[in-house]
């Protein structure tokens, strides 16, 4: 398992947005999700990442033996869902490894290194935190919908849109802007604020490792950018 | 440190509890000093003053003068305080900026500025001496209400304040996870450190206090010394609207010597199993719930109480056994319909514009005159066109009671409904209780509130 920088990840995550929106699906798709499977792996996300890497090929597969066999409107509406899929597919699936892998304040300590400022990092920062927070909250409140009848199920939703909208809106609203509240107080109390350079637990800077995944993202993108430009750069 | 208050007054924008009325307050440095009062005397605002909040983040009007070692608090930046003053907030689960536990140690450390080597030290340090080996490098959301809070201490010890200010951090423990906390407590006083605790549940402070200020409407209404505080009688402290500052442990009752039992009156566990995937949760449940009564199920954290809630409202599938209501055999999916529970955090389970449409939300036909009557029952009748936003935790959990009156439910459960409510609360919480059973109800209450369970509870269910 090993670990690289924060800004790297970032690096990696900027390389893989001008991929999706350079090269157009196809085998290099493969190439791409295969060498983010790699890094998932390295970075010590095993299952997840390989379960991400096994719904592709599942996607894919449909894509090229099943799609052709369908005809019609189920054809069109897939062929586009599918195209979708697969544009977005490298991002999030990059997105999630990064997510999963990096400590707030790890992220925190590489973006003061590379002098953002704090009115950036701050709510971006609360931003990741809030995420497991929803993820609790939401089971929460689905328990108190089922209590008083309301089910989130998509049958229940088509039949009563409003009740299901009304039950969800306020406790999220509420809950979620008391956490934004403690949460906040909490991290000015504890001196979030403080102007100075802000330092870290964790000894974060460019190393061999990070130098090598950024060379073998970089290496295959201009390989498939040379491929599609026929060879003529 | 050395802490002066000097005539000063304090509102919050836009709400009348919670403000402060000429207060003058010295606290020398070493000393422990416990706020108590019941909730929105301003026990709460004065910690918010010392650790600046008040002004900078709440807002309202502050007049008089605060002196931190002989300076003006205001003459503080938001971070210089914060390297001064450690405060450690009520709900452990909004109070961390990380999501693992080493990190949150250490963030105070790092916004400090603090050399990576010298954070190291210190983290080593502060796990050696409170003991934290066991939750290095931890999820903190997968950590026990009392482990948040242990987590929440240390990242406050790590920084090494001065002054310590503590609000509420009992409300989500178990009587393990106060002992702790205790020792905690008990450390930072034989260093010296000023401490300033605002707290509902006095009993594991009663040894650790050199001065009780008990505040009334925002104004000092006394100041108690700690000899004085640790000889007075239950009576007097219940009389000023405080709980008990001795330790007692509810007496076990057993309800079967009193009634006579039939099946058609019961809610029974048999054999109950629950598990999540291979994981066994509860093992061999055996118990029988009586209507018209109250049962405490009591156990410490991760015993699995929460998980037989869960079941009991139909939410989780048993692996083995039955449940048996009136002498049939019951369905997740029918129980979803007989139970209802009154949540923690009851904030999750309000979903209407106001106190009525919370009532008639999701009931058929013309259900007024009856949410008329169940709200005048909660004494709620007056607020029916209030926001549920704007009222207080109490009356939340009144609400929310009347709710399950409407859809005539007949088993109500309760999860820690005394965590926050001070001494008066916790009564009328209590008193709401038995009129509920009178109806009939089978009631269901997970506690760790002995007090509370000895004031209303028929008979315990220990987990263990």
């Amino acid at each position: 398992m090993i670990t690289i920088d924060p800004r790297t990840k970032l690096i990696l995550i900027i390389i893989t947005v001008a991929f999706s929106m350079l090269i157009p699906t196809g085998i290099s798709t493969c190439i791409w999700i295969l060498i983010t499977t790699f890094l998932g792996i390295l970075l010590g996300r095993v299952g997840k990442t390989l379960k991400a890497t096994l719904l592709f090929g599942i996607l894919w597969f449909v894509a090229i033996y099943i799609l052709p066999e369908i005809s019609g409107t189920a054809h069109t509406s897939l062929l586009v869902w599918l195209g979708l899929v697969f544009k977005c597919y490298p991002c999030c699936m990059l997105a999630g490894i990064v997510i999963g892998t990096t400590k707030i304040s790890e992220f925190m300590a590489a973006m003061a290194k590379w002098n953002v400022p704090r009115s950036i990092v701050i709510p971006l920062a609360i931003m990741f935190r809030y995420f497991p927070t929803l993820k609790e909250d939401w089971g929460h409140i689905s328990d108190a919908m089922a209590l008083r009848g309301i089910s989130l199920s998509p049958v229940y939703f088509l039949k009563n849109p409003l009740v299901v909208i009304e039950a969800l809106y306020l406790p999220i609203l509420v809950t979620a802007s008391k956490t934004a509240d403690e949460l906040s107080a909490s991290a000015i109390t504890r001196g979030v604020e403080n102007p100075k350079m802000r330092t870290s637990r964790l000894d974060i800077r460019f190393r061999m490792t990070d130098g090598v995944i950024l060379f073998l993202f970089l290496f295959t993108f201009a390989g498939i950018v040379m491929f599609y430009a026929g060879g003529y750069v | 440190m050395n802490i002066d208050f000097r005539n000063v007054s304090f509102s919050y924008p836009n709400r009348e509890a919670g403000a402060l009325k000429d207060i003058n307050l010295k606290i020398s440095q070493g000393e422990f000093v416990l706020l108590a009062g019941s909730s929105g005397c301003g026990k709460t605002t004065v910690t918010r003053i010392l650790n600046g909040l008040i002004p900078g983040f709440y807002g309202g009007k502050i007049e008089g003068n605060v002196f931190l070692d002989g300076c003006e608090i205001r003459d503080y930046k938001s971070y210089e305080l914060a390297f001064l003053v450690g405060s450690v907030f009520q709900n452990p689960r909004t109070q961390f900026f990380n999501v693992d536990t080493d990190s949150e140690i250490t963030f105070g450390l790092e916004n400090a500025g603090m050399p990576t080597k010298k954070i190291n030290e210190v983290f080593d340090k502060v796990t050696k001496e409170l003991e934290l080996g066991n939750l290095r490098a931890k999820d903190i959301f997968k950590l026990s209400g009392g482990e948040k809070q242990k987590i929440a201490f240390a990242s406050v010890y790590a920084s090494a304040p001065e002054l310590y200010l503590i609000d509420e951090p009992s409300a989500n423990l178990d009587t393990l996870g106060i002992e702790a906390l205790k020792k905690c407590l008990e450390k930072i006083k034989s260093q010296g450190k000023t401490v300033v605790i605002a707290e509902h549940r006095l009993y594991y402070l009663a040894q650790l206090v050199d001065r009780v200020i008990y505040l009334k409407d925002g104004r000092i209404e006394k100041e108690i010394d700690g000899d004085t505080f640790r000889s007075m009688s239950v009576e007097a402290l219940n009389q000023m609207g405080l709980r008990t500052n001795q330790y007692f442990k509810a007496t076990k009752k057993d309800v079967k010597k009193c009634r006579e039992i039939t099946d058609d009156k019961t809610l029974s566990l048999k054999k109950l199993s629950i598990g999540y995937g291979k994981k066994r949760v509860l093992n061999n449940l055996n118990h029988d719930f009586y209507k018209g009564k109250i049962c405490c199920v009591t156990g410490r954290n991760g015993v699995g109480k929460s998980t037989l809630l869960r079941t009991v409202c139909g939410f989780i599938k048993r692996s083995d056994g039955n449940i048996i209501l009136n002498g049939k055999e019951i369905s997740p999916k029918e129980l979803k319909k007989k139970a209802f529970m009154v949540m923690q955090d009851v904030n999750y389970q309000l979903f209407a514009d106001s106190v009525l449409n919370e009532c008639i939300l999701g009931t058929k036909g013309d259900s007024k005159d009856k949410a008329g009557k169940v709200l005048k029952e909660l004494n709620l009748l007056e607020f029916k066109d209030y926001h549920p936003n704007t009222l207080s935790g109490g009356q939340k959990q009144r609400l929310a009671i009347a709710v399950s009156l409407m859809m005539n439910k007949e088993i109500i459960l309760f999860d820690e409904p005394t965590s926050g409510l001070d001494y008066k609360n916790m009564r009328l919480c209590a008193d709401f209780l038995k009129k509920l059973a009178n109806k009939g109800k089978i009631i269901i209450v997970v506690t760790h509130d002995e007090e509370f369970i000895d004031c209303c509870c028929d008979e315990i269910y220990n987990l263990a």
